[in-house]
């Protein structure tokens, strides 16, 4: 499918923004807050620090919203620009952390996660979230970046292409060397997690049904 | 198929179901007789179901007003860090500024040409054919002098006043 045959239920709305209305653009906000707040979390692993970045998101979205040509669904380009923001900031943060942290620091996270997993009333909500997003951020950030859309924003492979601004075959690759690294990172999870609804195991094993 | 290498490839493009039929059969085939990569394709599915099954964090209260906010708060800035919005509003300022221009030059021009009107009918050896009126005009004729030419229809010269007939 082309950029051209895509019907973006946003075209409306954002074509309204780009001329100045703001409650157009307060919709667009209200629509996708919880993708967008969930995608900066999921990459930086606070509350507060993915609030702020969710709103630098739609902020910088706005400024920015008469360069929006269409040429993709307004969605993924409102993750492209969140992408951006928390790359922007990830990469800050990792800078002045490499002047401030201390390998003990670090021991101690591993340490943390150990001890999530091993919380009584596992199968609390935060609990299993803070353990995935744990283990999100065990990966390198190409990674993480690549699963998290697919696997919990659940954007198809030429979305996230078109987010990431990569070939086709990088966001496989990625997706599919992330996978494999969370299977070990997620390993609690996925042992006590056999009954869940597999979600995305028709697709990844089509194969089986042949 | 070539190998594992392939059928991993295929395994990560088949998550979006778009694997054509041909390549879809093959990798079928190829998972029933390898192991390693029916397992791989297993845990890649695991680990899919249990990220996509992974609780959203509310949205803090109050998320979508504090975007609002800092919009409206940040606009004054961003509008003006924005050189085509401030150029845009300044268009207006700048036609005035132009038209003022226009007009003082125009206006600068007539009052040059009439005083050199005025001079050349000062000059005019025939007094009956000056024009009185553009008299009125030079600044620097006396006005008793501006007045009695109007009057009397003659022209008069001031003492200063060179004639040339």
């Amino acid at each position: 499918m082309t950029p051209d045959t895509i019907l973006d239920p946003d075209a409306e709305l954002v074509r309204q923004a780009a001329q100045g209305d703001r409650h157009a653009f307060d919709v667009l906000v209200r629509r996708y807050e919880s993708q967008i707040f969930n995608l900066a979390r999921a990459m930086t692993r606070g509350d507060d620090e993915a609030d702020d970045l969710a709103q630098e998101a739609f902020v910088r979205a706005y400024r920015a919203i008469r360069s929006f040509r269409g040429d993709s669904l307004f969605r993924t380009w409102l993750y492209q620009v969140t992408v951006n923001v928390v790359r922007t900031h990830l990469s800050s943060r990792s800078r002045w952390r490499r002047l401030w942290s201390t390998p003990v620091e670090a021991g101690a996270d591993e340490d943390g996660d150990a001890a999530a997993l091993a919380t009584p009333g596992f199968e609390d909500d935060v609990v299993r979230r803070d353990t995935i997003d744990r283990a999100l951020a065990g990966l390198p950030e190409d990674l993480r970046v690549a699963v998290t859309l697919r696997d919990i924003q659940g954007l198809d492979y030429r979305e996230i292409a078109e987010t990431l601004q990569v070939p086709m075959g990088t966001v496989e690759s990625r997706i599919f060397r992330a996978r494999q690294r969370l299977r070990t990172l997620l390993a609690p999870l996925l042992g006590r997690g056999a009954g869940a609804p597999a979600l995305a195991r028709p697709a990844v094993a089509a194969g089986d049904e042949g | 198929m070539k190998g594992c290498d392939d059928a991993r490839t295929w395994m990560a493009r088949g998550g979006d179901g778009s694997l054509d039929e041909a390549l879809r059969l093959a990798l079928a085939a190829h998972l029933k007789s390898c192991a390693a990569c029916r397992d791989e394709a297993a845990g890649q599915g695991d680990v899919a179901s249990v990220l996509h099954a992974r609780p959203a964090a509310a949205v803090p209260p109050g998320f979508s007003a504090r975007v609002s906010a800092r919009l409206d708060r940040g606009a004054s800035w961003i509008e003006l860090a924005e050189w085509r919005t401030w150029t845009w509003r300044l268009v207006p300022v700048a036609a005035a500024l132009f038209l003022a221009a226009v007009l003082w030059s125009g206006g600068s021009a007539s009052r040059g040409q009439a005083a050199a009107s005025m001079s050349v009918a000062l000059v005019d050896t025939d007094g009956a054919r000056a024009a009185p009126e553009a008299v009125l005009w030079d600044s620097s004729i006396d006005e008793g002098l501006a007045l009695r030419t109007v009057l009397t229809g003659a022209r008069q010269t001031t003492p200063g006043e060179q004639r040339h007939d």
